[in-house]
C-alpha cells in the first residue's frame, strides 16, 4: 500500500471490530491512532474556517454512519434549471484526502473532520434491498459525490465488496469517480461491464496548479489504461473545465491525448462540465489558493441555479471546442454535458439530452428510493 | 453557572449607539415585550438574567430592544466583559440573520476603527458583514481605506459590493487601483474602471459586444445582462395585428445576419 498523509487517524470505538478498523490498526503506527467515542467532534455546528478545513483534510474518524447511504444525486434537486442524469450516490465517507482549489465541498461540508464508515454491511445491506425490488431499472450509482472513490480505497478495500454485488445485477451500473490512481486493488474482479470507473481530467497544466495531491495527468492515463485492461468500462469526466490564458491549447491536447490512447468503444462516456461554485466558495478558495490559483482569470456570473458560472457564451464556446475536437476525431465519441442548462444542451450538441444516442436512459424517470420516499413524507 | 445582574441604565450606555432605539424606556418595552421582568426603582431597574429563567434569552431583548444594529456596537455586546459569559455569539447573530462565521467575528472587529458614517452606510444599504467579509483578506488599512471612501458613496448596494469585492481582488493581485479609485465620491464610472482593470478581456468573451446588428428602424434594442447571460432588450410598439406581423417578420431578417456574423467570429 503506498503511504497516506493523515496527522492522526481517529477511530469510533463502535467501529472496533469493523474491517477497516483492523486494516488501519495492520497498516499504520499505533501513535498514529486514537480511539475516541461516538460524541468525538459532534459539536461543531456551521461552516468550517479555513484552518477547520484544512485540518479536516489531514485527520480522519472512522465511524459507523446513522441515516440512509443511499440517495439521489443533489443535481436532481434543480431540475427546473439544469438538466441533470438519473444518478443516485452511495456515501461510504465524507471529505476528501485530496485538495482540489475548486473543490465544492469547501462549501458543502460543515463535519470538522473527514470520515470513512465503518458499516459498509448496511450499506450494502441497502442497495441489495433495492437491486431486488428493482433488479431490471437502469440506476447508476456513484460512490465520489463527498469523497473520492479510490483515493483511500487501498485502506477500506470497499470497491472489492461492491464489485461482486453489482456483477449479479447487470441492470445497475456502478460508478468510481476519482483523481487518484489507486486502481490496482480490484483490478483481478474484472471483467465487470457495468462497472465503470471514472476520471475526471484536466489538462495538465489545470492538473499542476489547481488538483493538488491527486496524481498527475499521466498517471491517471495509465490507470485508465489499467481499467480497460482489466474489463471494466472507463468514462471521462472533463470537468470543471477552466478558463485560462492558452486554454484552447491545453483542453486540445487533453483530447488529442485522449483519442490517443482510447477508443470511443473504450470510453462508456465522456462528460463535460465548466466551473461552477456556490458564491460563499468564493472567500474560501481565495483565502485559500490566492489570486493566482487559474479559477480566478475569468469573471464568474450568479446563474438561475443560485452558482457562479461563467458566462453562457464563454461556456457555450468551450464545449464547442471541446466537443468538435473528438466529432472532428471521430462522431461515436458519446458526448453530455453536466449540469449544464437545456438551451446549453441545445446550442452546443443540437438536440435535448432525451435525444442523444446511447443517453435516454440516464433521463428516463425511476422508481424512488428509500431516502427520496422518507424525506419527501417529511416534507409533507 | 452564567449569572449577571446588568443595569438597564448599563445597557443603554453600553451601546453608544449609533442606532435610533437607545433609550431607557425602549429598553424597558423590550424587555416586557418578551415578558422578561425588571425590579427596582426607575434608576437602578436591573435586568435580571440567569439560567434559572427558562425564557426569555437576553439575546432576543436585545434583538428586540435594537432591531437595528451596526457593526461595531454588535461587536462591543458580543465582547462585553458581563454580556458575554451569558450571551451566546451565535444566538444573538441569528436574530440578526448573519451566519457565526470566524470572518464575520473578524469583519466585526475591524468595523470598530470605520468612522459612523461609514457604519451608518452599512446600516442604510442593509449590508451584513457576511457580504463584505472578502475584504478580511486585506490589510486592515486597506480595509479602512477601502471602506471610509464607500461611505460617501452613493452607488447601490450591489454596486457598492461588486466594486468593493472587485477593488479587493486587485489589490489582492497586487495591481494599483489607485487612479481609478482617486475621484471621490465613487460612482458608476469607478465601477467600470475597476472591472475592466479586473478583467480587461471580457470584452472578447462575449458576442454580443462584438457584434453589430442592423435592427429595424422602429424597434430599439439596449444590451443588458441578466446573471450569467448577456443578450439584447428589443423593445417595439405596435397597435394592430398587422403592425405586429410586419414587425416580427422585419426582425426575422436580423437571424441570419446575427447567424453569419456569430460564425465568422468563432470561426
Ligand atoms: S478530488 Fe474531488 S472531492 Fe477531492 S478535493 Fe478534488 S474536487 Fe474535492
Amino acid at each position: 500500500m503506498r503511504p497516506f498523509n493523515f496527522d492522526t487517524i481517529y477511530i469510533d470505538e463502535a467501529s472496533r471490530d469493523s474491517d477497516v478498523a483492523h486494516r488501519i490498526q495492520a497498516a499504520f503506527p499505533s501513535d498514529k491512532i486514537q480511539w475516541v467515542d461516538s460524541q468525538f467532534m459532534n459539536d461543531h455546528k456551521g461552516p468550517l474556517s479555513k484552518d477547520q478545513f484544512e485540518w479536516s483534510k489531514r485527520n480522519v474518524l472512522v465511524t459507523p454512519f446513522k441515516g440512509h447511504f443511499f440517495k439521489r444525486c443533489p443535481g436532481a434537486s434543480q431540475k427546473t434549471a439544469l438538466t441533470c442524469c438519473n444518478y443516485y450516490v452511495l456515501n461510504l465517507g465524507s471529505q476528501c484526502n485530496l485538495n482540489c482549489s475548486y473543490c465544492y465541498l469547501q462549501s458543502y461540508l460543515n463535519t470538522a473532520i473527514m470520515k470513512i464508515y465503518s458499516n459498509i454491511d448496511m450499506a450494502k445491506a441497502e442497495l441489495l434491498d433495492m437491486m431486488k425490488s428493482f433488479p431490471k431499472y437502469p440506476y447508476r450509482v456513484g460512490t465520489g459525490e463527498i469523497i473520492d472513490s479510490l483515493s483511500m480505497d487501498e485502506l477500506t478495500l470497499y470497491s472489492r465488496q461492491l464489485i461482486p454485488l453489482f456483477k449479479e445485477f447487470p441492470h445497475w451500473t456502478l460508478e468510481f469517480k476519482t483523481k487518484s490512481d489507486r486502481v490496482d486493488q480490484f483490478l483481478d474482479l474484472g471483467p465487470v461491464e457495468n462497472v465503470h470507473v471514472s476520471w475526471s481530467i484536466n489538462p495538465p497544466v489545470i492538473i499542476d496548479s489547481e488538483e493538488h495531491g491527486t496524481a498527475r495527468f499521466e498517471q491517471r492515463l495509465t490507470a485508465a489504461r489499467k481499467i480497460v485492461n482489466a474489463g471494466f468500462k472507463l468514462a471521462f469526466h472533463i470537468d470543471p473545465i477552466i478558463y485560462h490564458e492558452g486554454w484552447k491549447e491545453n483542453y486540445a491536447f487533453l483530447v488529442d491525448e485522449i483519442v490517443r490512447n482510447f477508443s470511443p468503444t473504450d470510453l462508456k462516456v465522456i462528460s463535460l462540465g465548466t466551473l461552477r461554485f456556490q458564491p460563499e466558495q468564493r472567500l474560501m478558495m481565495r483565502e485559500r489558493f490566492g489570486m493566482n490559483s487559474l479559477v480566478n482569470q475569468a469573471e464568474m456570473f450568479t446563474s438561475d441555479s443560485g452558482k457562479m458560472r461563467y458566462d453562457w457564451h464563454l461556456r457555450t464556446e468551450m464545449f464547442q471546442f471541446v466537443l468538435n475536437r473528438f466529432k472532428n476525431n471521430n462522431p461515436a465519441w458519446n458526448i453530455f454535458l453536466c449540469m449544464e442548462t437545456p438551451e446549453t444542451w441545445a446550442t452546443t450538441l443540437n438536440k435535448s439530452p432525451m435525444k442523444v444516442d446511447g443517453l435516454e436512459n440516464l433521463f428516463r424517470p425511476l422508481p424512488k428510493v428509500k431516502s427520496e420516499t422518507s424525506e419527501s413524507a417529511t416534507a409533507r | 453557572m452564567n449569572y449577571v445582574l446588568i443595569k438597564t441604565s448599563e445597557l443603554t450606555e453600553l451601546l453608544p449607539l449609533r442606532c435610533s432605539y437607545q433609550t431607557e424606556l425602549d429598553l424597558q418595552l423590550a424587555i416586557q415585550s418578551i415578558g422578561l421582568g425588571s425590579k427596582g426603582s426607575n434608576q437602578t431597574q436591573y435586568l435580571n438574567y440567569g439560567p434559572q429563567l427558562q425564557s426569555p434569552h437576553l439575546e432576543a431583548v436585545i434583538a428586540r430592544f435594537l432591531p437595528e444594529i451596526d457593526y461595531a456596537s454588535l461587536f462591543m455586546i458580543l465582547n462585553h466583559e458581563k454580556l458575554k459569559t451569558c450571551i451566546q455569539s451565535n444566538v444573538l447573530l441569528s436574530h440578526y440573520q448573519i451566519p457565526p462565521t470566524n470572518h464575520v467575528m473578524k469583519t466585526l472587529e475591524r468595523s470598530t476603527a470605520w468612522s459612523d458614517s461609514t457604519l451608518n452606510w452599512l446600516l442604510q444599504k442593509k449590508i451584513k458583514p457576511h457580504e463584505i467579509s472578502f475584504l478580511n483578506l486585506l490589510s486592515a488599512a486597506e480595509c479602512n481605506q477601502l471602506m471610509e471612501s464607500m461611505g460617501s458613496s452613493s452607488l447601490s448596494k450591489m454596486d457598492s459590493l461588486k466594486l468593493l469585492e472587485t477593488a479587493s481582488e486587485l489589490l489582492l493581485m497586487k495591481i494599483d487601483i489607485s487612479a481609478a479609485l482617486n475621484t471621490q465620491p465613487w460612482n458608476e464610472k469607478t465601477v467600470v474602471e475597476i472591472h475592466a482593470l479586473r478583467y480587461p478581456k471580457s470584452f472578447t468573451f462575449n458576442p454580443v459586444k462584438q457584434i453589430e446588428l442592423k435592427w429595424p428602424k422602429n424597434i430599439s434594442t439596449q444590451t443588458k445582462r441578466i446573471q450569467d447571460k448577456m443578450g439584447y432588450q428589443v423593445q417595439f410598439f405596435v397597435s394592430h395585428p398587422e403592425e405586429l406581423t410586419q414587425t416580427l417578420s422585419q426582425l426575422e431578417k436580423v437571424v441570419p445576419d446575427w447567424a453569419s456574423k456569430l460564425e465568422k467570429l468563432n470561426s
